[in-house]
């Protein structure tokens, strides 16, 4: 590790917020609960989106599903990085070498380009256009499914590795 | 509408596997420690007291364990705080170790660091 980048996370660790939720059991048992609630909005929401995308649910149009379904996702995303960011605090130094920790932390990367990526393609105007989903985005919405199950197993992965 | 591409059978097929891939295990209680107790003696490398629980690396002569003890409050109430011991420290835990023995693993219930004995799970102690 980079010396700068160990220094950058002592200072995480030294802060008063990562010292309140590494030594209040409660407070981090919610901080935990809250992270896990929010990986709740965005995989639900996803997943739903995903398997439409794939030919389920065909009568529902994407039109329909899409906005309240990525809206959902985008808020549950936000409170899982700053829900996260704080559970990382509690013990920086050692989360930054865990494997699992950087598998999820790269899975959850790919899974956020791998939406923008599909949200900016020409195959998603047509979807919702035409009710029309193109094998590009079918191929997106299968890929959406694996990496972030792939991060929900890495995510969970993280405390045995420790 | 169309409906081709990936068949919807082969779509629950993938979602079920990926449901099932998730670890069915719990990392906490003891359900994936060996019965029988276990002992370790070695030099503390690094002492992590804290949520979701304490943790200590062990240098023992087999190589580097780590420790898990309890959540930092039940911890510190045994009177293993940040003061009860260093880097360097010789330590002896006693507890149960991982029940897949590849692992140097181990979950202690009891810590003697320092000529003081910390009864972290009192209850488990001698069982």
């Amino acid at each position: 590790m980079p010396p700068f980048l160990a220094e950058f996370l002592q200072t995480l660790a030294g802060s008063a917020p990562a010292a309140f939720f590494r030594n209040s059991t409660f407070a981090y048992a919610s901080l935990n609960a809250c992270h896990i609630f929010s990986i709740g909005l965005v995989v639900g929401s996803i997943a739903t989106l995903d398997l439409r995308l794939l030919g389920l649910f065909y009568r529902f149009p994407v039109s329909a599903l899409a906005p309240p379904l990525t809206r959902v996702a985008a808020a549950g995303l936000y409170f899982v990085i700053v829900t996260g960011f704080l559970l990382f605090c509690v013990r920086p130094l050692a989360y930054a070498v865990n494997a699992a920790f950087l598998a999820k932390i790269t899975l959850v990367t790919l899974g956020v380009i791998n939406a923008l990526a599909l949200r900016s393609s020409r195959g998603w105007a047509l979807a919702l256009e035409d009710e029309l989903v193109p094998d590009s985005v079918r191929a997106a919405a299968l890929r959406s499914l694996l990496i972030w199950a792939g991060a929900v197993f890495a995510g969970r992965w993280i405390g045995f590795l420790q | 509408m169309r409906t081709g591409g990936f068949s919807r059978r082969s779509v629950l097929a993938v979602s079920a596997a990926a449901l099932l891939a998730a670890p069915a295990l719990a990392h906490h209680g003891w359900a994936w420690t060996d019965e029988e107790k276990f002992e370790l003696t070695g030099t503390i490398q690094e002492i992590f007291i804290g949520n979701p629980h304490a943790v200590l690396k062990v240098e023992a002569e087999d190589g580097v364990w780590t420790v898990e003890l309890a959540p930092p409050s039940r911890t510190r109430a045994a009177g293993f705080d940040e003061n009860a011991a260093k880097v360097g420290d010789q330590v002896t835990a006693i507890g149960n170790r991982s029940s897949d023995h590849n692992e140097k693993r181990m979950k202690a219930v009891q810590l003697v660091v320092n000529g003081k004995t910390h009864d972290i799970y009192p209850d488990r102690i001698g069982s």
